[in-house]
């Protein structure tokens, strides 16, 4: 794992100094990553228990999305973590630990004072949906102190209940982080 | 021990499922004394949010007393006697910490469903679907608080249970939509829906100076009952034109602060609601908004509409151009109930607002299923129906 810190007011975009990013990482753009391909195999399933069909419109026309771009793959996942910039290097929680040598890790000031940026990219076959997991756990720990678990799943769930199933699985480590 | 299940659509049953259990340090377990059914519950009953497993535990509107506290709880013993807020809050992100409450970041454990269909996540609900975390819900003998120490709130002794259970969602939603939707003196303040929410929204807007406040529905009863509670002036819209009222009552302006009550299965009457029913059943809009457009339409210049109801996705013929030449400023929120409730407590302590007439139909758990359908048809003039343990 690579951690990088830097302590200059955050930018985003092109006009980033080149200094903030080192040659061959590129620079995050802000995390609006178009990653979606495990939500809709998620999606699938709800579909195929007539469940998703308002899902997918709501997709298609909210946010008037194009198919992921190759480039995308490469971008940076971020959290907002609501801690100072030295809080949040000092004391990186296990869940990104873990990563060192698979992830490259950049903290910087978020704008505002809303706090710290904490970005992430995967190196080599790193899973992006594992990242992001990680990520979330994190600034949980960071600023809550636990990560909440969720109550247990019913007993009883059904066909329909099963299929879900698959949608919140994934759901953790899915979305637009 | 005994619940209230989500068994699939329009199926609620009493069900036997295990205990809850301390599963984090911020933990407590609560025994539940009183729950309350609540409107947006009947968008699960329907299949209108389809993100429920059979068994699902309903319910997200309760109080009660403290049994078991985790390691990492220190504002709560066991004894204690809370209300629970129906969002699960950290306290301690920046959404948190700016009261925004409801759009917690730490809160909801299936993030990725909210943010692909709204494009961010909020906090996580009790018993409000796997899309807002999959918590077990309160229509039972016992919950599981997370993050305890900031999602309940001790009750004064002056406040007795069932006004208390009101502080949990239906009065913080309501006041929010006067607070946030810039109620003033001197204002008049227009409320769609004369449900719980929609009346503490009206009382709400008194309380913060409105010179008059009209509640407009198509239950007679419930208009009653708000005028008997609050003294507020109604428009049943079965029977009368609702922007003619509003024009003739605001002499010809419209209201300053329009609350939308209602959400996203509204009903209505003539051709627009027979418009927005067909398009929801062919899944070309999600909800129907109908009351959300009268607001907007009927507001005045410059004025405001804070939408309370629950909606879930896109709708159909929204009125922008009026929005935008009109000047309006539009608003929503999901409760951001911390902020609001030890306030709303010393006012229901103080006489100020009250709130239990809202509990029409008082029954054992064992009858949950028979209160969903009281509240659901609107039998028995029922306006909540409330489950004591």
């Amino acid at each position: 794992m690579v951690v990088g810190t830097e302590d200059i007011p955050a930018k985003t975009g092109p006009n980033l100094p080149a200094r903030f990013f080192p040659a061959g990482t590129g620079y995050p753009r802000h995390s609006h990553s178009k990653e979606v391909g495990n939500m809709n195999t998620a999606g699938k399933a709800v579909v195929a228990a007539g469940m998703a069909a308002a899902v997918a419109v709501a997709r298609r026309r909210g946010r008037g999305k194009a198919a992921p771009r190759e480039e995308d793959a490469d971008r940076w996942l971020a959290v907002t973590v609501y801690r100072s910039p030295d809080e949040v290097q000092a004391s990186l929680p296990q869940d990104l630990e873990r990563w060192r040598g698979q992830a490259e890790i950049r903290i910087r000031p978020a704008t505002g004072d809303k706090g710290t940026e904490l970005m992430a990219k995967p190196v080599g076959g790193t899973s992006r949906h594992d990242l992001r997991l990680a990520l979330r756990k994190a600034k949980s720990v960071l600023e809550a102190g636990e990560v909440v678990r969720p109550d247990t799943a019913p007993t009883h769930p059904g066909p329909l209940g099963k299929a879900l199933g698959l949608v919140t699985n994934r759901a953790g480590g899915s979305g637009r982080l | 021990m005994k619940a209230l299940c989500w068994e699939g659509i329009n199926d609620v049953r009493v069900q036997d499922v295990p205990d809850p259990e301390l599963l984090n340090d911020q933990d407590m377990i609560l025994k539940v004394g009183l729950s309350t059914v609540c409107g947006s519950d009947l968008h699960l009953l329907t299949g209108h949010i389809p993100f429920m497993q059979a068994g699902d535990v309903i319910g997200h509107e309760f109080m009660g007393e403290v049994v078991e506290v985790g390691s990492g709880v220190t504002r709560h013993r066991p004894g204690d006697r809370v209300v629970v807020c129906s969002f699960i809050v950290c306290g301690r992100c920046w959404y948190c910490k700016n009261e925004l409450y409801s759009l917690c970041d730490n809160t909801n454990t299936n993030p990725g469903i909210t943010q692909e269909l709204w494009g961010a996540d909020p906090g996580g609900i009790f018993g409000y679907s796997h899309a807002m975390g999959g918590f077990r819900g309160s229509h039972a003998e016992y919950v599981r608080v997370p993050f305890a120490d900031h999602t309940a709130i001790p009750i004064p002794e002056a406040v007795d249970d069932m006004s208390a259970l009101f502080a949990s969602d239906s009065a913080p939603t309501g006041w929010m939509g006067a607070d946030l939707g810039g109620v003033k003196p001197g204002d008049v303040v227009a409320v769609w829906g004369c449900g719980a929410v929609g009346q503490m929204a009206a009382r709400a807007a008194q309380l913060l100076g409105a010179e008059r406040v009209m509640v407009i529905d198509r239950f007679d009863y419930r208009l009653r009952q708000a005028e008997l509670a609050f003294g507020v002036e109604t428009i049943n819209y079965a029977e009368t034109s609702v922007g003619e009222a509003l024009l003739e009552a605001t002499g010809g302006r419209g209201p300053d602060v329009c609350i939308e009550a209602v959400g996203c299965e509204a009903h209505s009457t003539g051709p627009q609601y027979a418009y927005d029913q067909v398009k929801s059943k062919l899944k070309l809009e999600m909800d129907r908004p109908i009351a959300v457009r009268e607001a907007i339409y009927n507001a005045r210049k410059g004025g405001s509409v804070f939408v309370l109801g629950v909606f879930t996705g896109i709708v159909d013929k929204f009125p922008l151009g009026a929005l935008m030449n009109k000047g309006l400023t539009v608003r929503g929120a999901q409760q951001h109930g911390q902020r609001y409730v030890p306030m709303l407590l010393d006012r229901i302590a103080s006489g100020e607002l009250v709130t239990n007439h809202l509990a029409t139909h008082v029954m054992p758990l064992s009858e949950g299923a028979r209160g969903y359908e009281l509240f659901k048809k609107k039998e028995d003039d029922c306006l909540r129906s409330v489950f004591r343990f």
